[in-house]
């Protein structure tokens, strides 16, 4: 069940950034120096492609965290799926 | 001693040489970071890193794995973002590796013209991320809570027809009428949350932001590094102005200016000859 918000909620929790914004930003607007490796830019793509199907923006990581932070990013995926997941089954046995 | 590559993390604009000590979170594999005058004025941020760990191979094969890059993205994030503090920052993009500092150096040295005028832009400014989402589900939530508790008011009697079609007017409203409502406020934020800005830009992206809420508003916006109180308090008056259920404002930052390498494109209307 999503969870309620009062009349236009302004969360301004400026120190927190979501990971693939990270990503986003550090992968594709960087000043491009042409460096002595360059990324086939199709691969950077394609990776680019699946993060965003992983990752949801509203998923949010402290930047500073320790580095177990993306097993805990998943981890705390996989819990609200299955929390979601209960949910719509009682939903779908309990009405009326 | 295994052969190493220089990594790039970003360049720096500071008098002096900026301190390293407390810099948090290198490549993994790297020995730390260190300095290296590229400019007059002008630092790169580098790493030496196993040349076995960061070769063509590698970056190829680790390209295709979340984690991998994850973890590498906020290594690099975490660096660039301990020079915030200094006059100017310019980030470079994850995984600029060169085969020594040398090359590192003559390749900015190349460039050194669109650098130093990044630079210059730069001076003691940082970006802010600004979103606006229009949560849909939530906003008929809503709906759904105020009829339901009218009818608790009348005795928790049985919804009555009109009752019911009333119910269904307002929820179908959530999609036109106040969808288009939000998209009007969006605007009316970009707008004046740039009036507050040294530049702005915008992408318009109307994918969602998550199941059932839409990215109305995806923003970043230049702000002096002074200026900054006075930019989140400019957004916090804004925000309380926005009226409706499921409207979420949310600001990150300060980042790099990542959105604004680019030079602003020139204003069409009001365009008289710049430089």
């Amino acid at each position: 069940m999503p969870r309620r918000r009062s009349d236009a909620e302004a969360v301004l929790d400026s120190s927190e950034a979501s990971l693939l914004d990270i990503v986003d930003n550090v992968l594709n607007k960087g000043v491009v120096l042409s460096g002595d490796l360059t990324i086939a830019l199709a691969q950077v793509d394609l990776v680019y492609a699946r993060l965003s199907v992983l990752l949801c923006a509203a998923d949010r990581v402290l930047p500073n965290e320790d580095p177990d932070f993306i097993e805990r990013h998943h981890a705390r995926r996989r819990r609200r799926a299955a929390v979601r997941l209960r949910a719509a089954r009682v939903g779908g046995t309990g009405q009326k | 001693m295994t052969p190493s590559l220089t990594y790039v993390y970003c360049l720096v604009r500071s008098p002096k040489a900026p301190a390293t000590g407390a810099v948090r979170g290198p490549m993994p594999g790297a020995r730390g970071v260190r300095v290296l005058q590229a400019g007059p004025d002008t630092w790169a941020i580098v790493s030496s890193v196993p040349a076995r760990e960061y070769d063509e191979a590698m970056l190829a094969s680790g390209l295709q794995n979340i984690d991998w890059v994850g973890r590498r993205a906020m290594a690099h994030e975490t660096v660039v973002e301990h020079f915030l503090t200094a006059p100017a920052v310019l980030p470079l993009q994850l995984f600029t590796l060169f085969t020594s500092d040398e090359r590192a150096l003559e390749y900015v040295a190349q460039e050194w013209r669109r650098i130093d005028r990044i630079l210059t832009r730069f001076d003691r400014q940082l970006e802010w991320g600004l979103r606006l989402s229009f949560d849909e589900r939530a906003a008929r939530q809503a709906v759904e809570d105020s009829h339901r508790s009218r009818r608790t008011r009348r005795g928790g009697e049985a919804e009555s027809g009109a009752a019911y079609l009333a119910r269904k007017r307002d929820l179908f409203d959530v999609t036109r009428v106040q969808l288009a409502a939000a998209r009007t406020a969006a605007d009316r934020l970009y707008r004046a949350m740039s009036r507050e800005a040294t530049e702005a830009r915008r992408r318009r992206s109307t994918e969602q932001a998550t199941p059932g809420s839409r990215l109305l508003l995806d923003a970043a916006f230049l702000v002096p590094a002074r200026g900054a109180g006075a930019f989140r308090s400019a957004l916090r008056q804004q925000a309380r102005r926005l009226s409706g259920s499921g409207l979420v404002v949310s600001l990150t930052g300060p980042w790099p200016p990542y959105n604004f390498i680019d030079p602003p494109r020139p204003r069409r209307a009001a365009s008289k000859k710049r430089r």
